[in-house]
């Protein structure tokens, strides 16, 4: 077994995975209502193809893509249409959403298996996968066609078992109870990108899903372990690729760039299902989780499934909240309603006691240094938040912050308490409109002859 | 001697350097277009950048170069005048404007969601989970608007921001500050304005904001120059005679007559609100009225009449008392 390198910066944070890394995966209740969003995925929404009062069954295409970088959106029940419309969603703006009304029947469409999964071409696969709905599951939500569709020479690609973000363990059950079914889709990928060397990355603080995966991979060929230190962030793509094969990818590049694909453990798991049962993407594993949380699970969730819903059946929570955030402490995002439904990139609701939360107040930058030290991007987050308290953006571009992966190591070890990603996002967002303006104005110029 | 000698060669020195500068300005000079001075003269000084162009100056310059007199916002129909004046062209016509921020959803008014403790900027907070308040659409309230604009226009008043017109110029530097594009600029003349863009469904907005428009309609029956798009009315057109009416009719109190409130008493007094509240009663009083004594004259008419008009009264009745029973059980439910 091949032990990685490293990648630079990074923290240790206390990784709290042990309140449910013994919890199976269990299937949730399937609700009463389920609430789909067209747009999971990065790029275009997808366009609802049903309207109030049809029936759909489960697997049943709701809302079709709409250009190339885009992914339709399934329903993981059947049942009826109860309304199109807009529903407030996981980052709390409204969002157009397919709501259906459950029958609780469970009748799903007729799937159709690729007929021999094993010798699958890879145009076959990437349709597949297409039609499938499927996304990044790791959290960034992007949509894995396209990532199987490289336009540069691939020489490896990677299986992303890091799991470097504390307190999720969907990843690290789903390698330990099915090892075969990841490696399987993995193999897939594989074959998509026309490569014959796969990388299984796993963090050396999941001793049993290496073992595990270990042992199943040894009825796969050309399938290597690579032990990963346990660092965050470790499963940042970019940070991954440096550890494990020691390049870098370019900046404003893409992991193609330098030869390299890599897929989630989930999304992996969902390509082998799109393939050999012709299953689209309805559910996932969601870690639900926390200090307040009575009984914390690792549960298997039908997509569209209320937040709340999901508390409740972690045995709910023993008082009030400070805060619940979809995905883990670092990367996630704070929501403030829990009728937000479960989403293709939710792998986790966290939810945070009073004391645990951090405060609004901060103080002076004292020029320590140390998110400098621990940016995996190797930025200067103390000179971009000195320039976003200003409303510098250009300045902020210069000093590369579009470059940032938005990780929180900074904010993480900032003494001043510093909400440094914060303003790294602001300044990102900030530059986009920026961009946007000027790209309107342009066209209007052009417009106007 | 020393002191005569230093004189003589100060003085010389400035002869020389006094000669060469004359020389470059005669060879060197760049001639610039006398109007450009009158023209930096007649703008308002504001060097807001709302025309496009960096400062007053750089606006003079593109002016004699032929760019268009009408793109100074703050400056208004008189400074068109003056730049035309100055350069011999026709004056135009331009629409003067002011800002208005196009919510009033404050926090007695709509629901509380979440505390927000982040970055305190209105886009930070728009980021992630989208503001204190439970309105997807609603005013964020932490001033990103007021910090942009350079004259204190905007004040924040119970969480919603609002815009002083006496102190607006109009240079539209509030309106890309706000991350959910509340800010209008609208026609300074205009007297009637919708203070709401949440696109949530009826029953939605009633349960996130008091006075949030649930899309009714009713305001674009009253008065065409409403329109409602994405579930939310607004002024399309030139508002005409009847648009205070569509203010009293609306069930939400989502529009403003300026001829009864500013914007700063309508979005924050409870007493203007009351008051409102008073005129609009009055109204539907008076409106009822109305519709008795059409309907008496109706009859009257009915029972001599043709037979043909008799049909259409009756129809026109039994329209005119469902709409009657529409609009009451909304006004009920508000």
């Amino acid at each position: 077994m091949r032990r990685a390198g490293r990648f630079w910066g990074g923290i240790h944070p206390a990784y709290e995975k042990v309140r449910t890394r013994e919890e199976a995966i269990r299937p949730a209740e399937t609700p009463s209502q389920v609430v789909l969003p067209v747009s999971q995925h990065i790029g275009a929404p997808a366009e609802p193809v049903v309207k109030k009062g049809d029936r759909v069954l489960a697997g049943q295409v709701v809302a079709d893509a709409k250009g190339l970088v885009s992914v339709p959106v399934h329903s993981p029940v059947s049942g009826k249409v109860a309304e199109v419309g807009l529903r407030p969603v996981g980052s709390g703006v409204a969002q157009l959403c397919v709501v259906v009304e459950n029958d609780g029947r469970d009748e799903w469409v007729d799937l159709e298996p690729a007929a021999d999964p094993a010798a699958a071409s890879p145009e076959e696969i990437k349709d597949r996968v297409r039609k499938a709905g499927i996304v990044g599951l790791g959290g960034a939500a992007f949509p894995s066609h396209v990532k199987l569709s490289p336009s540069k020479p691939i020489d490896t690609v990677l299986l992303n078992g890091a799991e470097c973000e504390p307190y999720l363990t969907a990843d690290d059950r789903l390698m330990r109870e099915q090892p075969r079914r990841v490696l399987e889709g993995f193999q897939l990928v594989c074959r998509a990108v026309g490569v014959d060397r796969g990388l299984v990355c796993i963090e050396d603080n999941k001793p049993e899903a290496v073992e595990a995966m270990s042992r199943a991979l040894a009825d796969f060929e050309g399938m290597e372990l690579v032990l990963l230190e346990t660092r965050y962030p470790q499963g940042g793509e970019k940070q991954l690729i440096q550890a494990v094969l020691g390049r870098e990818v370019p900046v404003g590049g893409l992991p193609m760039d330098v030869g390299v694909v890599v897929f989630n453990v989930g999304t992996s798991a969902a390509i082998r299902d799109a393939v050999f049962e012709g299953r689209p993407l309805v559910e996932r594993v969601v870690t639900v989780t926390g200090s307040p949380v009575r009984r914390p699970a690792n549960f298997l969730v039908r997509l569209g499934t209320p937040v709340g819903s999901l508390i409740e059946q972690a045995g709910g929570i023993e008082a009030e909240p400070g805060k619940v955030i979809l995905g883990g402490p670092m990367m996630g995002q704070a929501t403030a309603s829990l009728d937000v439904p479960v989403v293709k990139g939710t792998s986790g609701v966290l939810v945070q006691a009073p004391e645990e939360v951090i405060s609004g107040e901060y103080l002076a930058c004292i020029r320590c240094g140390q998110c400098i030290r621990h940016c995996p991007i190797r930025l200067s987050a103390n000179e971009l938040s000195s320039r976003a308290e200003v409303g510098d953006w250009e300045t902020m571009r210069a000093l590369g912050v579009m470059e940032c992966i938005e990780c929180g190591a900074c904010a993480w070890v900032c003494p001043s308490g510093r909400p440094l990603v914060q303003f790294c996002r602001l300044g990102k967002a900030h530059l986009r409109r920026i961009d946007r303006e000027r790209r309107e104005r342009e066209a209007r110029r052009q417009a106007a002859g | 001697m020393i002191v005569a000698v230093t004189v003589a060669v100060l003085v010389g020195l400035g002869l020389v350097a006094g000669a060469g500068l004359a020389l470059a300005d005669r060879y060197f000079g760049v001639e610039e277009d006398p109007r450009v001075d009158a023209l930096e003269e007649a703008l308002p000084g504001a060097n807001c950048g709302a025309c496009g162009y960096p400062g007053c100056r750089a606006y003079a310059k593109a002016l004699v170069g032929g760019e268009d007199v009408d793109l100074c916002a703050p400056g208004g129909n008189a400074t068109v005048r003056a730049l035309a004046e100055i350069l011999g062209r026709e004056a135009v016509e331009v629409v003067e404007k002011v800002a208005l921020v196009r919510c009033a959803g404050t926090a007695t008014a709509t629901s509380f969601k979440a505390e927000y403790a982040g970055i305190q900027d209105c886009r930070a907070a728009d980021i992630v989970a989208a503001g204190v308040t439970a309105c997807p659409d609603g005013c964020l309230g932490l001033g990103s608007c007021v910090e942009a604009c350079d004259y204190g226009a905007i004040v924040i008043r119970n969480g919603v921001a609002v815009v002083l017109p006496e102190l607006c110029i109009g240079d539209g530097k509030c309106v890309p500050a706000c991350p959910r594009g509340l800010i209008e600029m609208v026609p300074k003349t205009r007297q009637v304005h919708v203070l709401c863009s949440n696109r949530l469904p009826a029953r939605q907005v009633r349960q996130v904001c008091r006075v949030g428009c649930t899309g009714c309609k009713l305001c674009t029956r009253v008065d065409p120059a409403f329109v409602v798009e994405n579930n939310v009315a607004r002024v399309a057109g030139e508002p005409g005679d009847k648009a205070g009416e569509a203010a009293l009719a609306c069930p939400s109190q989502s529009i403003l007559d300026l001829r009864l409130f500013s914007a700063e008493e309508f979005v924050s007094s409870d007493r203007a609100r009351a008051r409102f509240k008073e005129l609009q009663a009055e109204y539907k009083e008076r409106k009822k009225k109305e519709r008795l004594a059409a309907r008496k004259a109706g009859e009257r008419k009915a029972e001599g009449g043709p037979e043909g008009k008799d049909r259409a009264g009756a129809s026109r009745q039994k329209a005119e008392q469902s709409s009657h029973a529409g609009s009451d059980s909304k006004g009920g439910g508000s």
